[in-house]
């Protein structure tokens, strides 16, 4: 049976790319495969076995800063250059040891999406842990932000829209990314006290990247207010709080009624936190964000308003549960037309790669950290609270598409003994394949420049 | 598909070498002369501040009485800047700026803002990249806009530093790009191949003429791959001064070509201080010693070309004149620029200084704003590129007839 067009992108644009014979194997009903994807006890994702928990994180992060601090006392106590060299290595040496279980990190949750037999299911996880950005760019964080993936997103992903965020805004990576767990109401106990005042950041971000987007209808006095309500939410380092890793510390909390989009929250500690959260959630503004930034990323950069219409209708209507919203988006024709009209991301780039080839257990953890620096795309670095851009134009300028055709290559030296580069051409894009592209793989001096070309192609760097 | 790989000495001679082939000979019969004489001598650059720079802090109003008051906690001592004139300082670590300043070189202006009065980060980036009135209502960059005023002289004649083109220079007119990487471009075979395999693909098939033309100038003299490999491939870090002295190094050799490109975009992020942003050391301190460390290398090594190069440095918005709750400062609206080169007519802050006591901050939270940034784009783009005020205002900055572009920042 000769694949479909349409099961070259249930794998490629919906998947994560094409392994050995899915071309074959899904031919027959690729929506199928794609709804089937959709059952929580299907994703079970074994893989994540002996990720820290976010707690476990906390737990360490907790252990490290006292370290660091016991040993800069010790450090600054002594007067012995010797004993201030082993304070200072101890130090590096925690700060290696972090970065070191980042790479581990970074490296199991890429083989577990390479690895997965639901790879629509990790693409929608990636999709997420995107829209609710954490960074290492606040290093804190580098401990945290697989932990973030694990506890906030995961479990949430074919939940409800409203469960994600609040999960998101209760982590400690999003925490310490967005400056709220030392946000202190100016008028409370420990506000007073310390001397200490508001940080916006994190109220800002979540109305105007999480929830309502941009243009959602909100001011500056909203932000102040919704800063407010945010102030006790933190991290909880003394580990007081429920096992989850988020404490509300009432002494920290701003006093008094807020009043934030036109509603009053009254004095209610933690409660007028939930209480915002779910209003944003519910909040036409959130449906229409949300379905275009989907619609976004499963269709075309500049998405057509019908299927942006559609999905926002399938939000709302269902009040934010997920898998609905997954159906409805498998259901439009409109992501069904154009098999290449979005490139890859660098990420995707890597992973169909890794996909393609089943060779990321024979790649050190560092390598795999190394492609994705190599492309600018290193996971949970992204510069910004906005998260990568899924556009084109963010992606591919001159240098952008040197580094993948060097990526290619660095595939193809390491894995041209085993495959034949036709073969290989056919399971990865045999569907949509070109005549340039054929001719290229075909006519190539070696099998190395062939599946070097066969991975630089328009087919394998687009879905 | 028109446009094929770009045809200076160095490619040619890389890619003639293998028209051994009939199928390699087959493939060129499309090659065409590009980086002919450039349209104009004349050197402009763009550094974007992402993140909204403090500009309170960069250029510190000293004399502003309410300054130490203002700024509770977080303004400059009175060590921690040099004076340019009796009002305004410059943060130490702006000392390449400083010392430009007293020669004549370098202008800072002060109250400046984009037209945008909101302050998500993401739109008022659009904005000042744009060129637009509102987010979203362009699709392309006025930088872009600029170079298609050249007609068909304006492709090849820009340069984005970095993996891809900011918004500030994407639209029609074709842009290089620029980054130091390790490898270089692949061998001649495989450059045509390529050319060939793109051949439909017309974002790819760009991205490939950009990269042969661009690398064709810069990888001679940078001790190739292993030169720039210690620079961290993509050079994206440009906050760390040893990357953006080198990177910016080989910015200046690239555009002391005599047929390479004459304007170009550098970013660098890390503006966003909301918490311990610091005073003489700290995060802010460290991003300015970055950015002023690209000031000198692009001076140094611009070389004679520096007396027709102008440097514009502008963030999408500033930052709130009080510290917030945790010893930084969250969005804000008017900031600084800087405007430096030997085409600059130096030596003065530009501001109508709107105070920061009483009833004068915006929104009784912000440094107000009072001079438009696009009067200082317009006057670069008419004063210094030589494009015509008109076109200009027709096609660059669209509706912007009624905001003068400043007078005497430019050389005469």
């Amino acid at each position: 049976m000769v694949a479909s067009q349409s099961t070259f992108i249930a794998v490629t644009r919906f998947g994560l790319g094409a392994k050995q014979g899915d071309f074959l194997n899904l031919s027959s009903d690729p929506r199928g495969w794609l709804e089937s994807q959709l059952n929580p006890q299907f994703v079970q994702n074994q893989t994540l076995n002996g990720m820290p928990s976010t707690m476990d994180a906390v737990q360490q992060m907790r252990q490290d800063a006292q370290m660091k601090k016991q040993a800069k006392q010790d450090a600054a106590a002594t007067m012995d250059e010797g004993s201030k060299e082993k304070f200072a290595s101890m130090i590096k040496e925690a700060n290696q040891e972090m970065s070191q279980d980042y790479v581990r990190q970074v490296a199991q949750l890429t083989r577990a999406s390479v690895d997965s037999p639901a790879p629509f299911f990790e693409r929608l996880v990636q999709f997420w842990r995107n829209h609710f950005t954490v960074s290492i760019t606040k290093e804190q964080d580098r401990i945290l932000v697989a932990a973030f993936e694990r506890d906030a997103i995961r479990p949430n992903v074919l939940g409800n829209f409203h469960d994600m965020l609040h999960a998101s805004t209760r982590h400690p990576a999003m925490q310490i990314y967005l400056d709220n767990f030392h946000s202190f109401g100016p008028n409370s106990p420990a506000g007073q006290r310390q001397d200490k005042g508001l940080n916006e950041n994190l109220a800002r971000e979540i109305m105007e990247l999480h929830t309502l987007g941009v243009s959602g209808g909100y001011t500056q006095n909203d932000v102040t207010e919704f800063a407010k309500i945010l102030t006790g939410w933190t991290i909880d380092a003394q580990g007081q709080g429920d096992g989850s890793g988020f404490f509300f510390a009432q002494r920290q909390h701003e006093p008094g009624s807020k009043t934030l989009l036109g509603v009053t929250y009254n004095e209610d500690g933690v409660n007028e936190g939930e209480q915002a959260l779910r209003a944003f959630a519910e909040n036409p503004s959130t449906a229409k964000f949300i379905a275009t930034k989907l619609a976004r990323h499963f269709i075309a950069d500049d998405p057509p308003a019908s299927a942006v219409a559609k999905l926002q209708a399938a939000f709302s209507k269902n009040n934010g549960d997920l898998v609905p919203l997954y159906r409805t988006l498998i259901s439009l024709k409109e992501a069904w037309e154009d098999p290449l009209a979005k490139i890859k991301t660098p990420n995707d780039f890597i992973l169909s790669l890794l996909r393609a080839t089943n060779v990321a257990d024979n790649i050190e953890d560092k390598k795999i950290v190394g492609m994705y620096n190599m492309l600018n795309q290193r996971p949970f670095s992204a510069s910004s609270p906005a998260g990568w851009s899924d556009k084109a134009s963010d992606w591919i300028g001159a240098e952008a598409l040197l580094q993948r055709i060097d990526l290619a290559r660095f595939f193809a030296r390491a894995i041209h003994t085993q495959y034949d580069p036709a073969g290989l051409l056919e399971s990865t894009i045999g569907p949509v394949a070109s005549e340039d592209t054929r001719f290229a793989v075909t006519r190539a001096g070696s099998a190395q420049e062939a599946i070097t070309l066969l991975f630089s192609s328009p087919e394998f760097q687009r879905r | 598909m028109k446009s094929i790989i770009k045809d200076t000495t160095l490619s040619r001679r890389k890619l003639l070498k293998g028209v051994g082939c009939l199928a390699a000979a087959t493939m060129f019969s499309g090659i065409r002369v590009a980086f002919a004489s450039a349209p104009v001598d004349e050197r402009f650059i763009f550094i974007i501040l992402r993140g909204a720079m403090d500009g309170l802090n960069a250029i510190p109003p000293y004399g502003d009485t309410s300054y130490q008051t203002a700024r509770n906690g977080i303004a400059l001592g009175s060590s921690d800047y040099q004076p340019l004139d009796n009002f305004f300082g410059a943060h130490n670590n702006l000392a390449s700026f400083a010392g430009m300043f007293k020669t004549g070189e370098a202008l800072a202006i002060q109250a400046v803002a984009t037209p945008y009065r909101e302050r998500s980060h993401f739109d008022a980036q659009n904005v000042l990249e744009s060129g637009g009135v509102q987010p979203h209502i362009i699709n392309d960059g006025w930088l872009n806009r600029a170079l298609a005023l050249y007609g068909s002289q304006g492709d090849s004649l820009g340069l984005a530093v970095g993996q891809t083109i900011p918004l500030a220079l994407q639209g029609k007119v074709g842009v290089g790009t620029w980054a130091p990487s390790a490898q270089g471009l692949p061998d001649d075979t495989m450059l045509m191949a390529l050319d060939r395999l793109y051949q439909h693909d017309t974002l790819l098939h760009t991205a490939l003429a950009q990269a042969v033309g661009v690398h064709s100038i810069a990888d001679g003299d940078l001790g190739g791959a292993d030169g720039m490999k210690k620079m961290g491939g993509g050079g994206k870090n440009l906050q760390n001064k040893e990357v953006m002295e080198q990177t910016v190094q080989a910015v200046g050799k690239i555009l002391s070509d005599p047929k390479g490109p004459r304007i170009a975009t550098i970013e660098i992020g890390g503006w966003d201080t909301h918490a311990q942003q610091g005073t003489d050391k700290g995060p802010l301190a460290n991003n300015l010693a970055a950015l002023d460390t690209g000031f000198g290398a692009l001076r140094d090594s611009l070389g004679e070309h520096w007396k027709k190069t102008v440097v514009l440095a502008a963030t999408e918005f500033g930052r709130t004149v009080a510290q917030n709750g945790t010893s930084g400062t969250d969005h804000g609206t008017a900031s600084c620029a800087f405007l430096l080169g030997g085409a600059v007519n130096g030596g003065k802050v530009v501001a109508q200084w709107p105070g920061l006591g009483g009833n004068n901050l915006y929104q009784n939270r912000d440094l107000a704003p009072t001079i438009d940034l696009r009067q200082v784009a317009k006057a670069v783009l008419i004063n210094h590129l030589q494009l015509d005020q008109t076109m200009v205002e027709k096609n660059v900055f669209l509706g912007s007839s009624d905001l003068r572009p400043i007078e005497g920042l430019i050389r005469a």
